[in-house]
């Protein structure tokens, strides 16, 4: 047991966005396609646009899906806006979506890529040893002239 | 201060850690919803994409460390294909 390690990820991003049923796959294949890895879809049912909308609410769908994709701090802006223009966001009643910052992210990593990750790390701290010590000299700085 | 912890794991995993972990008292709510991804699992029902569940923790922030390695640990985070976990503040502090 105590062998066992929690390697925490962070700089992450959790993109959501709700869109319509049957919308989901063209939002999460536009997303792929930009950088990110996969998405988690889930069923919903929401109200509201569509009772403000009159009789032009009948034609949003009560159900919707759901998306999560958790991406990176780098290409987050890059997959969001794909995904916006993918799910059609900017025509009324089609859905909204957010981005929330992730305080961390654990996941199974494979022991090559955590050896690979920290490997700079060893160098570093290998090299700083292996460097000879630079000899500490003083200097005087030059007093300050008082003004007149 | 709460904070969500979320967890994207195997079908059936989300009930019996929420059957766990409901009695905690650190615990100020759990929810589990089921749904389909697409990266998390090599194993495909459907097509290009694998059923799985997600599990939601809210919980005070100064006992979210603790949840979430627990989570971690009932979730076997170190071996493949087991899921993923993820933490984020609900509400930023005031500046």
């Amino acid at each position: 047991m105590s062998d066992r390690q929690i390697t925490y990820l962070t700089d992450a991003l959790i993109i959501t966005c709700i869109v319509q049923a049957s919308h989901a796959d063209d939002v999460v294949k536009a997303a792929q396609n930009v950088g990110a890895q996969g998405a988690t879809v889930t069923y919903a049912r929401g109200t509201g646009v569509r009772e403000r909308m009159g009789l032009m609410g009948v034609t949003i769908d009560e159900q919707k899906e759901m998306v999560r994709i958790i991406v990176s701090q780098e290409q987050s802006d890059r997959v969001f806006e794909a995904m916006y223009l993918a799910g059609e966001l900017d025509k009324p009643g089609m859905g909204i979506m957010f981005m929330n910052k992730l305080d961390r992210i654990a996941t199974y990593i494979p022991d090559e890529v955590l050896a690979e990750a920290s490997a700079p790390k060893a160098k570093a701290k290998a090299k700083a040893k292996a460097a000879p010590k630079k000899r500490k000299t003083a200097t005087r700085r030059p007093a300050k002239k008082v003004g007149k | 201060m709460i904070t969500e912890i979320g967890a994207f794991m195997h079908k059936g995993e989300g009930l019996r850690l929420m059957n766990e972990l409901h009695g905690d008292k650190k615990i100020l709510g759990i929810y589990v919803e089921a749904g389909r991804t697409e990266d998390l699992f090599a194993f495909r029902e459907f097509g290009s994409a694998s059923e799985n569940d997600i599990v939601t923790i809210l919980v005070e922030a100064r006992h979210a460390t603790k949840i979430f390695d627990l989570v971690c640990s009932k979730m076997g985070l170190d071996s493949p294909q087991s899921g993923m976990v993820f933490q984020m503040p609900l509400h930023t502090q005031p500046a």
